[in-house]
Parts: C-alpha cells; sequence; structure tokens
C-alpha cells in the first residue's frame, strides 16, 4: 500500500464522516446512550400539569445491565493449541498462555475501569465494540519492561469513523475533542501553530491503517518526521471491532442494521412502559390523597381547610357540605397492559431467569434448569462472539510482542486460580497465535454441574482422567500429573530412605560437634511386620475396616457410595409439582 | 525439556532435604543442645557428689 500524505488522509476523513453522518449510524448510537440514561420522559406524553410526576422506569439499564453481567469478564481463562506438542515447543505455548492470562488480568487491575467491562456495555448497547491495542512507548521508555507496554482500551463507537466501504477493515479515525491545554501534553506535545487558547476545544483524529499512522489536530498533523504519516510496524491495524450479531447485513450494508444493540427496537415498548406506569402512578396519588369540593350557602365564607390526620373543623351554623370527588382510579386494563408491556420486553431482552426472577410455571429443578438453558441460548452467540473477539485482541497483542516491543518483558496474574510472574521472552512469539478464550460461567450451579458430569463420565469409565482434566480450562493437567507423580515419589520408601541418608549424617554430625554419644540405628522403612507376628487361629474373626462414625474418611465413603446415584440426576423426572394444588 | 521421572525425583529430594534441614535446625538442633546441657548438669552434680564424699573420707 502506497504511503497516504496527512492531506490526502483528510479527504478520505471529510469523505468518510460524510458517508456516516448520511448513514444515521451516531445518531442511532447517541439514541441508544439516550435510553440507556433514561433520558426519555419527555416521550411519555403525559399532561404538562402532571409531568413532573412522570417517572421513567429503569427498565432499559436492568435489562442492558443484566446483559452485561451476563457477559462474564472475570475469571478468563486462556488456552492455545498444543495437543500435539512437546518439549520446548509446550513450554513456548504455555508461555503465550500465561501472556493472554495474564495481559488480560493487567489490564484489568490496571484500568480504572477495566477496558473488558467498557466493552462488553458498548457492545450490547450498541451491537459492536472497538478495542484499540497499541504499544506504548513511553511506558517502555521509563519502565523498562517492568510494566505491561500495552495499552489496550475500549473505544467508544460513537468516536471511531470507519472506512465506509469495508467496515472499517481497511483504515480507521478515531476522532475526539479535547482542549488545546491537553493537546499541547503527552502523549503528543502539539505546538499550537496558531497560539489557540488552552481552553478551546480542538478535534483530534487518530488515522490508522495496517502500516501508516497519522494524528491530526485541529485538521493539522502533529508529527514533523515523515510529513506527518509515520509507518507502525505493527503489520495490523490496531482496532478490533466485536459485533454482537443481534443485527443484520442487509443488501444496502447499512451500518444502523449491522450495528444493533439490544435497546435499538425496544424503545417503543419502554416509552409505552413508562408511559403507562406513570399514568397509573398519577391517578393511584391523587385517588389516595383525593380532594373535593364544597357546596352549601356559605361555601366560600368559610376559614381555609386543610388535609390533615385526625383533624376535625368545627363548621359552626354555617350551612356547608363537603364532599369527595368521584373515584377514578386507573382501570384495571390498563395494570393489566403494564405487566404485558413489561412480558413483551423480557421476551425481546433478557428473560427473567436471567436476571434472577422466577419464570412463571416452573416447578422442578429440572424444569427451572431448561428454561434457563433456553434463555441462555437465545444470547449464546453474543457470549461466543464476544470471547472470540478477545482472542483476536490477544493475538494482535501477541503481534505487538513479536514486532514492536524493544525487548523481554515480565507479566503476571494472581487471582484464585492463577499465580504466576514470569519473564516474557520474544524470540518465543512466533505465529501463528491461536488463542482460546473462555470467561468461566456466571452461576456456580453450573460450574458444579459441569463438575459433576465429568465425575460421572469418569467414574464410569467413558472418560479418562486426563480427558475430563483437560474439559476444565482452568485446570492444568500436565501440572496436576507432575503433582500426582510427585504425590506417589513422597509415599514411596525409597524416598523417604533417600531423606534418611541426608538426615542421619547431619544428626550424626550436630551429636558429635555437642560431645554426644551417636544415636542408635533407625530401621528401614516399610518393614513392619507382617500379619502382626500371630501364628495359629485368630483370636476374632475379620473385623472390616470401616471409618470411625462422623469422621472425614466416613463422609468421604459415604459420598463415594452415591456417586453414580445422584439424586440431583432424578430431578424433575417424575413430573413433579404438587397435585393436589392444581399447579 | 520434558521432565523426566528422574528429573522430578531430584526435584523432591532438594525439596526435602530442603525441608529436613530447615525442621533440623528449629526442631532437633535444640533438643540436642537440651540434651548438652542435661549431660553438662548430671556430669557437674556426679562430679560435686563424688567431691562431697571423698571430703567425708
Amino acid at each position: 500500500m502506497a504511503k497516504p500524505t496527512w492531506e490526502e488522509i483528510l479527504e478520505i476523513y471529510d469523505k468518510s464522516k460524510d458517508k456516516l453522518v448520511k448513514s444515521g449510524l451516531q445518531q442511532a448510537f447517541a439514541e441508544d446512550n439516550r435510553f440507556y440514561e433514561l433520558d426519555f420522559k419527555k416521550d411519555l406524553n403525559i399532561p404538562a400539569e402532571f409531568s413532573k410526576d412522570a417517572t421513567v422506569l429503569p427498565t432499559a439499564r436492568d435489562r442492558l445491565d443484566s446483559l452485561v453481567d451476563h457477559t462474564d469478564i472475570s475469571n478468563a481463562r486462556i488456552t492455545v493449541n498444543k495437543r500435539k506438542e512437546t518439549g520446548a515447543e509446550l513450554a513456548r505455548l504455555e508461555m503465550l498462555e500465561k501472556f493472554g492470562l495474564g495481559l488480560i488480568h493487567r489490564v484489568n487491575v490496571e484500568s480504572d475501569i477495566s477496558p473488558l467491562r467498557v466493552s462488553a456495555k458498548h457492545y450490547w448497547l450498541h451491537g459492536i465494540t472497538w478495542i484499540k491495542t497499541v504499544f506504548d512507548r513511553d511506558i517502555w521508555d521509563k519502565d523498562k519492561g517492568l510494566t505491561l507496554p500495552i495499552v489496550v482500551v475500549a473505544v467508544n463507537p460513537i468516536n471511531i469513523v470507519p472506512d465506509p466501504y469495508h467496515n472499517g477493515r481497511d483504515y480507521i479515525f478515531e476522532v475526539r475533542k479535547k482542549l488545546v491545554y491537553d493537546a499541547k501534553r503527552l502523549p503528543f506535545k502539539w505546538k499550537n501553530p496558531h497560539e489557540l487558547a488552552d481552553d478551546i476545544e480542538v478535534e483530534q483524529i487518530e488515522y490508522f491503517d495496517k502500516d501508516y499512522r497519522c494524528i491530526l489536530i485541529n485538521r493539522e498533523p502533529v508529527w514533523d518526521v515523515d510529513n506527518g504519516v509515520v509507518e507502525h510496524n505493527y503489520g495490523f491495524l490496531p482496532y478490533t471491532a466485536i459485533e454482537s450479531g443481534l443485527g443484520n447485513v442487509d443488501v444496502d450494508n447499512n451500518p444502523v442494521k449491522r450495528y444493533v444493540g439490544i435497546l435499538r427496537h425496544m424503545k417503543g415498548l419502554l416509552i409505552s412502559q413508562s408511559s403507562i406506569y406513570s399514568m397509573c402512578d398519577i391517578l393511584t396519588k391523587l385517588e389516595t390523597m383525593i380532594g373535593g369540593y364544597i357546596t352549601g350557602a356559605d361555601a366560600s365564607n368559610i376559614p381555609k381547610i386543610t388535609q390533615a390526620y385526625g383533624k376535625w373543623w368545627p363548621m359552626g351554623e354555617k350551612d356547608v357540605k363537603f364532599n369527595r370527588w368521584e373515584r377514578n382510579l386507573a382501570p384495571r386494563e390498563a395494570y393489566a397492559h403494564l405487566a404485558y408491556i413489561t412480558d413483551l420486553i423480557d421476551i425481546h431482552s433478557a428473560p427473567k431467569s436471567m436476571f434472577g426472577l422466577g419464570e412463571e410455571g416452573v416447578r422442578s429443578g429440572a424444569d427451572r434448569r431448561l428454561v434457563l438453558a433456553e434463555a441462555q441460548s437465545k444470547l449464546n452467540y453474543s457470549k461466543d462472539s464476544f470471547a472470540n473477539g478477545w482472542a483476536q485482541v490477544l493475538s494482535k497483542c501477541a503481534k505487538l510482542v513479536k514486532d514492536v516491543v524493544p525487548d523481554n518483558f515480565t507479566i503476571w496474574a494472581k487471582n484464585s486460580s492463577n499465580d504466576f510472574d514470569v519473564s516474557i521472552n520474544k524470540e518465543d512469539f512466533r505465529e501463528p497465535f491461536n488463542f482460546y478464550v473462555e470467561f468461566s460461567p456466571i452461576s456456580e450451579e453450573d460450574e458444579y454441574r459441569r463438575h459433576e458430569d465429568l465425575l460421572r463420565m469418569f467414574n464410569g469409565g467413558l472418560y479418562t482422567k486426563e480427558h475430563a482434566r483437560g474439559k476444565l480450562s482452568d485446570v492444568d493437567t500436565k501440572a496436576l500429573e507432575k503433582q500426582e507423580l510427585k504425590e506417589m515419589i513422597k509415599m514411596s520408601p525409597a524416598y523417604i530412605e533417600l531423606l534418611l541418608q541426608y538426615f542421619m549424617p547431619m544428626l550424626q554430625q550436630a551429636l558429635m560437634e555437642a560431645g554426644l554419644p551417636p544415636p542408635m540405628p533407625i530401621g528401614m522403612p516399610g518393614q513392619q511386620p507382617q500379619g502382626g507376628g500371630t501364628t495359629g487361629r485368630p483370636l476374632t474373626t475379620n473385623v472390616p475396616n470401616r471409618a470411625q462414625p462422623g469422621s472425614m474418611q466416613e463422609m468421604l465413603n459415604q459420598r463415594q457410595n452415591t456417586m453414580g446415584t445422584n439424586p440431583r440426576g432424578q430431578q424433575g423426572q417424575g413430573g413433579g409439582g404438587n397435585r393436589s394444588f392444581g399447579v | 525439556m520434558k521432565e523426566t521421572n528422574i528429573d522430578l525425583m531430584d526435584e523432591l529430594v532438594a525439596d526435602g532435604v530442603g525441608i529436613l534441614k530447615e525442621l533440623f535446625n528449629e526442631e532437633i538442633k535444640p533438643l540436642i543442645q537440651k540434651r548438652k546441657e542435661m549431660e553438662h548438669k548430671i556430669a557437674n552434680k556426679e562430679i560435686s557428689e563424688m567431691h562431697r564424699m571423698e571430703q567425708e573420707v
């Protein structure tokens, strides 16, 4: 690709921006945002005199946040394909896994807010998230490999102007406003050629394609070298788009139809729900503190009367009569309609079971599980797509290490399943990078069922131990095998004998130094008398080797005995429900 | 490098010897020291007893 000039870049930017504006995508994103921020009171169409009592229900937020929470970003598990590898190659691939894990861990702990969380929110709100991965030269120069020199940021899709014909796969503009004061500081140290005041807002346009990068502030290049357009050596476009799949790639490739968040086609329902709720709410308030009117000859001559609890007003001889307004509560149909709208919102977005509420008509645990699985299957693609997108991000970061980061650096992770601090060797980064990212299940119940299932498969002989372990992404099979072997060796007489060989001379030397006599020789381990030395008929018959009641061993034995006839497995198989209640 | 059982054994022996040394220094050495002191005490007592008997004789 020929190197573009900054003037050409500016021209392409204007065209791309124009096309983007005409597509209406940014407007659609702004609308998504408005509904997420519950800023649609004016759309409820409540009469002006009651508008201050109108309520916007937080349904939009609840539904979206529920989906974001289900895109579980904690407990990331990273694997690379190392099935056939052994020796040095295996060690290299294991280091790649640690790099992936460490990278996600570091960007999570070192950011004000995790870019994974931010990207998950953009993902469900707008149907697309953009993740930017760049090498940070300033950090590298400062820390020389002690701090992660790779920056991973979730860029708001509204700040992205993609190339209009390939959806940002050829080149990207990232646009943001900043103060002149900020533009003059790091990282770009803009020279402010027209000497604008510090508090004026200027536009920063960052251009990236797979070979070149250009920063324009106030439509002028920041860098003097290479005519403002520099080669970045990344070998890839450092922006990764992850699409939720809720939209549709139509014949016109209309981005508004392609990038669809969960609220996009629910706005009418959200407005209806809040509108009907507000009307019911206003009527209920009016009827609860109901007013009235006064009739009679002296109606206009009575002093001011206010409604108060337990207070009676003496009227003397005055001819007045107090009348209540006719009661006028919201009709039952309004409440039924409100419930119907809520059901429609559930169907369109996240079913009740996804945010911990019971589904109607669900009786047994198995039935509930089935309903939950159906609910999750609705969003399965989006969840997988998010994890796959992050696998792409990791591959790009690995390429950065290979081609851009100047030297080795250290990376670490510390959480419930990972604890390492390793030096990343640049030489070990070779393509292909094939990361597989999995974000662990959100529910402990899911995790438990997975373990239970594997245990049964293993006990039933369908799976081997190694295969079953391989199914658990947080389990390092090789490490466990090594630990097992170590345990076996530790129990062996040969090992104990070996340790004794070290121990005895130490003891003898210490005793000698103290001027004490040497100890009596110790018998060989493992030479315990067989059969207790008895001959002839034993005094009792064989006593079964049972664990002491209440001991840990007894509990383990019981657990072993119940394995394979797990009562959970039978749950729900008998029809469930208590028929006498007609459920 | 693929680890063999011998490598593992070496690793385990190194671990074991390390722990053994620690245990030895923390547990056994003080015991030996105590025994040494006790023996000294007993020996001193015996010597003084003998000395007393000699005096009596």
